[in-house]
C-alpha cells in the first residue's frame, strides 16, 4: 500500500516537474541546456542529495516510467512505418548503406580502449552506446558488460548528439532531410529523435528509422562478433 | 465527452502497444532470441502497418501526442548514473572526452557514408 502511494506520488510530482521544466525550456527559447532530459534530471539529483529520499525509494516510481520505455519503443514504428513508406524506392541500397554504418559506429564506440589496457568489461558496455538505452541496456548485459556505464554513455552520447549534431551536418554540407535524420538517429537514437519531434517531425520520421534499424542491425551482429572474441580469448 | 473519447483512445494506445512487448517478449523468450523483446514488438507493429496500409485514428492520435514527450521517460536511466561507482572522477572525465571524440568521428563517418548511399536516388 506504502509502495503504490510512494510510485504514485513520485510518478506525479516528476510529470508536474516535467510540466515545469518544459515550459521554461520553452520560455527560454530551446536554449539546449534547458531542455527537461537535463533540468529535470538536475532536480532529481537534487531532490536525492538534499531530501533523505534515496534513490530505491525514487526508483519504485522510475521503475513504471522505465517499463513505459519498452512501450514507447514499439510506438516508435510509427514514425519508422511512416519514413519508410516515403522512402520506398531507394530502400535496399539504403539499408546496405545502413548495415556499413552499424557496424563502423560499434567500431568507433570501441576504437583503441581494448589495446591501450582499458578493462574488458568498460570498454565492452562502450559497444553498443549509438544504439536506443533499453537495447543497450540488455546488449551489455548480454555480455556481462556494466549496464550502468552502457546507460550512462548511451545518455551522454545522445545529449551530444542532439545539440551539436546540427551543427556538425550544417559544418559538413548534409542537407538532404534524410540523410540528416538518420544520421542524427544512428549517432544520437531517442535523444535525438524525441528533440527532433519538437519540431522537425520529416527528419524526426528518418532520425526513429535510424535508430530503429541500428537498434535491430547491432543486436543482430554484436553478439554474434561477442560469441566469436569470446571464442577466439578463450 | 471530448475527453472521455481521448482517454479511450489513450487506453487503447496502451493496450494495443502492451500487446505488441507482450508478444515480441513471448517470441524471444520461446526461441531465445539474441534480441530485446520490445524490438521485436516494434519490429511486429511496423509488419502489421504495412499489411494494413495505413496507421488506425486510435493509435495514431494519442502516439503523436506522447511521443514528443518521450524525454521524461529518460530520467529514471539518467538518474541511475548515480549508482555507478567503478570510475573515479579522473576516469569520468577520460569517458566523457572519450564519448565526444568518438561520437564526433561517428557522425561525420554515418553521414558521408548515408549521403553517399543516398546521392543517386535524390
Amino acid at each position: 500500500m506504502a509502495s503504490w502511494f510512494l510510485a504514485g506520488a513520485t510518478i506525479l510530482t516528476l510529470v508536474a516537474c516535467y510540466q515545469l521544466s518544459l515550459w521554461a525550456y520553452r520560455r527560454s527559447g530551446a536554449m539546449p541546456l534547458l531542455h527537461p532530459v537535463f533540468s529535470l534530471s538536475a532536480m532529481v539529483f537534487a531532490v536525492l542529495i538534499l531530501t533523505p529520499l534515496s534513490y530505491g525509494q525514487f526508483m519504485v516510481g522510475g521503475e513504471y516510467l522505465l517499463r513505459c520505455l519498452e512501450l514507447a519503443i514499439v510506438a516508435l514504428a510509427l514514425p519508422i512505418y511512416r519514413s519508410v513508406r516515403q522512402l520506398a524506392s531507394g530502400f535496399a541500397r539504403l539499408a546496405a548503406g545502413l548495415a556499413v554504418c552499424s557496424v563502423l559506429l560499434g567500431m568507433l564506440a570501441v576504437g583503441p580502449l581494448p589495446w591501450i589496457g582499458v578493462d574488458e568489461t568498460v570498454w565492452l558496455s562502450l559497444a553498443p552506446k549509438s544504439v536506443t538505452t533499453p537495447v543497450a541496456y540488455t546488449l551489455a548485459e548480454m555480455m556481462g558488460a556494466l549496464a550502468p556505464i552502457s546507460a550512462l554513455s548511451v545518455s551522454l552520447t545522445g545529449a551530444m548528439g542532439t545539440f551539436m549534431g546540427p551543427y556538425v551536418l550544417a559544418r559538413l554540407g548534409v542537407e538532404n532531410t534524410a540523410v540528416r535524420g538518420l544520421s542524427q538517429g544512428l549517432t544520437a537514437h531517442a535523444f535525438a529523435t524525441a528533440k527532433l519531434l519538437e519540431h522537425n517531425p520529416v527528419e524526426a520520421g528518418f532520425s526513429a528509422l535510424g535508430m530503429g534499424l541500428n537498434a535491430i542491425l547491432t543486436a543482430l551482429w554484436l553478439p554474434l562478433a561477442f560469441a566469436a572474441f569470446s571464442t577466439f580469448t578463450l | 465527452m471530448q475527453s472521455l473519447k481521448w482517454l479511450a483512445k489513450a487506453l487503447a494506445m496502451v493496450v494495443c502497444l502492451s500487446v505488441f512487448v507482450a508478444v515480441g517478449k513471448l517470441l524471444q523468450a520461446s526461441f531465445s532470441l539474441p534480441f530485446p523483446g520490445a524490438i521485436i514488438g516494434m519490429m511486429l507493429l511496423v509488419v502489421a502497418l504495412t499489411a494494413i496500409g495505413r496507421i488506425p485514428d486510435w493509435l495514431g492520435e494519442p502516439v503523436d501526442r506522447v511521443l514528443p514527450h518521450l524525454s521524461l521517460f529518460f530520467v529514471p536511466a539518467i538518474v541511475g548514473v548515480t549508482q555507478i561507482d567503478i570510475l573515479d572522477a579522473w576516469g569520468w572525465l577520460l569517458l566523457v572526452s572519450y564519448l565526444l571524440v568518438s561520437w564526433l568521428l561517428s557522425l561525420i563517418v554515418v553521414a558521408l557514408i548515408l549521403q553517399r548511399a543516398m546521392g543517386k536516388t535524390n
